[in-house]
């Protein structure tokens, strides 16, 4: 009994030992400054975080400045904690990799990439039917997209 | 009342008249013709011909959104000499060959100059004042899209959103600018064959950025008191073939940070009294820091774990010797920091910088084995930039001896009695 009881209590704490909770953290716009560009995180609505394997935390103001940095590290998915971005609709932080994109060269940003972002499709399409313009993408359609200004 | 609505009505016709005259004039000119423009002229004048507008006196204000003067699809035209009021954009050039912009004074607009698509235009002498509100919600001084050779030289711009913003341009001379007071001093995207002279940079976010551009040179710059807390002098972002060369970097909270560069050459430029004078993460090995001088900086340098190659370069803080006599210290220099490392990673540690604690940690990296192979000069320069160092400043010293002569003399009155 006493064998179980202690193999048990080791699962118990290994298992505690095993998954990082990688949650996002509150910005303040005094202290977090965009990886990339250098900009304080002012407008929070567009913010975005990394958070690495190793619990270190990456703010960016924009969402051209967070997918430049997982180019500039090489990183997927697989390697980062988490990563996650303002919601365009709730302004609540939703998974980078599972959201849906939309851009239009008139969409302002801090950065003025005008690239928004969305939990799903549904809202996105929505916000497209109100502006009346936009290009729905995915993550992988932000691969090698062009940022800037875009004129 | 009705003398009110007379006398309303009476400016309004004028200004209406003054407008169309000018833009009558415009459209009535022979191609290749010049204008002379004097007083204020309300309205969105639109040139599309060969046309010369030399303002004497001249005022030209938007009504509306719309630009103040749009010149469209078009050549050989000079705009000279005028004070531009707009809501939004001041002049916009689109589809242009040869071009002259030069002489215009605009102020409290979102966008100075806007530029699209165009060929050897000449922006110059020209002066654009933003407003006080935060830089996201304002706009370029200068804002060049899609377009190539251009020539921009001696504006003098402030409180902008960026001074002078370029992208997707092929060639283009930026030089003996002044940008102060805004987010970037000059903001390259996406644009080959860039050369940056002379130009000073003041008190902006980042003095000089350059992101995403292969085939660039920036030399006898001058990017200094960029000491926000987000403050750097100049910042390479994904920058391939570049050399930064005899720039003046100082006073900044980062001096020089390289990200992602490829074959960049930093050579010949002076790092003083910077926070830190270089940070580079994802710098390849072909890339080069080298002849720099460094002095005064709190942190000389720190890097991601790939490091960046110092080669003969002056630090201050270099205590060997040269027993040889071949100008070069004879033991390596160390820049490695594992604080200046652990910024890399936390910026916000950046508050905690010459603290004793820190101090003692930086003391204790100079003898661990841990700091041998990153951020290594194998050459240090023993004497460099001998202005520097032999330099007086001849008011201070003048100060200094007025004062010494002050306390002296009282000091005698003092013991006589």
């Amino acid at each position: 009994m006493k064998k179980y009881l202690l193999a048990a209590f080791a699962i118990v704490i290994l298992a505690g030992c095993g998954d990082k909770n990688y949650e996002p953290r509150a910005l303040n716009e005094e202290t977090d400054v965009c990886q990339i560009c250098q900009m304080t995180v002012v407008h929070q609505d567009f913010a975005g975080q990394i958070i690495e394997k190793n619990g270190d935390y990456e703010v960016f103001d924009d969402i051209g400045c967070l997918v430049e940095k997982l180019e500039r590290d090489q990183q997927s998915e697989k390697d980062v904690g988490a990563a996650y971005i303002k919601d365009a609709n709730t302004g609540e932080w939703i998974n980078v990799f599972e959201a849906t994109y939309l851009y239009d060269k008139e969409f302002w940003t801090p950065m003025n990439y005008g690239v928004l972002v969305f939990e799903d499709v549904t809202e996105a399409e929505a916000y497209r039917s109100k502006s009346g313009y936009g290009k729905l993408m995915n993550f992988e359609d932000l691969q090698g997209f062009k940022w800037g200004i875009h004129q | 009342m009705r003398k009110i609505i007379l006398t309303l009505m009476f400016w309004l016709t004028l200004s209406l008249s003054a407008s169309a005259n000018l833009q009558q004039q415009i459209d009535e000119a022979e191609p290749g013709a010049t204008i002379e423009v004097t007083g204020e002229h309300s309205g969105n004048f639109l040139i599309t011909k060969p046309l010369t507008l030399i303002g004497k006196d001249a005022t030209l204000r938007a009504t509306g959104m719309k630009p103040a003067l749009t010149i469209d699809n078009t050549q050989d035209v000079i705009i000279d000499n005028f004070k531009v009021i707009a809501n939004q954009r001041g002049i916009v050039v689109k589809d242009v060959d040869n071009a002259r912009i030069v002489n215009i004074a605009a102020s409290d607009m979102l966008i100075g100059i806007q530029l699209h698509r165009s060929k050897n235009i000449e922006l110059a002498y020209n002066s654009i004042e933003g407003t006080d509100a935060h830089y996201a919600k304002k706009g370029n001084g200068l804002a060049l899209f899609q377009s190539e050779d251009l020539h921009v030289h001696h504006n003098q711009i402030t409180k902008v959103q960026d001074g002078i913003y370029i992208e997707e341009i092929q060639g283009i001379h930026v030089h003996d600018n002044t940008v102060t007071n805004s987010r970037y001093g000059t903001h390259f995207m996406y644009s080959d064959a860039g050369l940056v002279e002379n130009n000073t940079y003041e008190r902006n976010v980042t003095g000089l950025m350059v992101m995403m551009v292969d085939g660039f040179t920036a030399r006898y710059n001058t990017s200094r008191y960029h000491n926000e807390m987000n403050g750097s002098g100049v910042l390479f972002y994904d920058v391939k073939n570049a050399t930064l060369a005899h720039n003046t970097i100082s006073e900044n909270r980062l001096g020089l940070v390289l990200q992602k560069c490829d074959t960049v050459r930093i050579e010949d430029n002076e790092f003083l009294v910077n926070q830190t004078a270089l940070e580079a993460t994802r710098v390849d090995d072909v890339s080069l820091v080298m002849n720099n001088t460094f002095i005064g900086n709190i942190l000389t340098a720190r890097s991601d774990k790939e490091g960046v190659t110092l080669y003969a370069n002056y630090y201050d803080d270099y205590n060997g010797i040269d027993a040889d006599g071949d100008r070069y210290g004879d033991t390596p220099y160390t820049a490695y920091s594992s604080f200046g490392q652990w910024m890399v990673r936390q910026p916000a540690y950046q508050y905690f910088v010459a603290s004793p604690s820190v101090e003692l940690l930086t003391v204790l990296d100079q003898q661990t084995p841990v700091a041998q192979h990153m951020l290594v000069d194998d050459k240090p320069q023993m004497i460099k930039n001998e202005a520097h160092m032999m330099g007086i400043n001849y008011a201070q010293a003048l100060l200094g001896g007025l004062l010494l002569m002050s306390t002296l003399i009282v000091w005698r009155k003092g013991s006589k009695r």
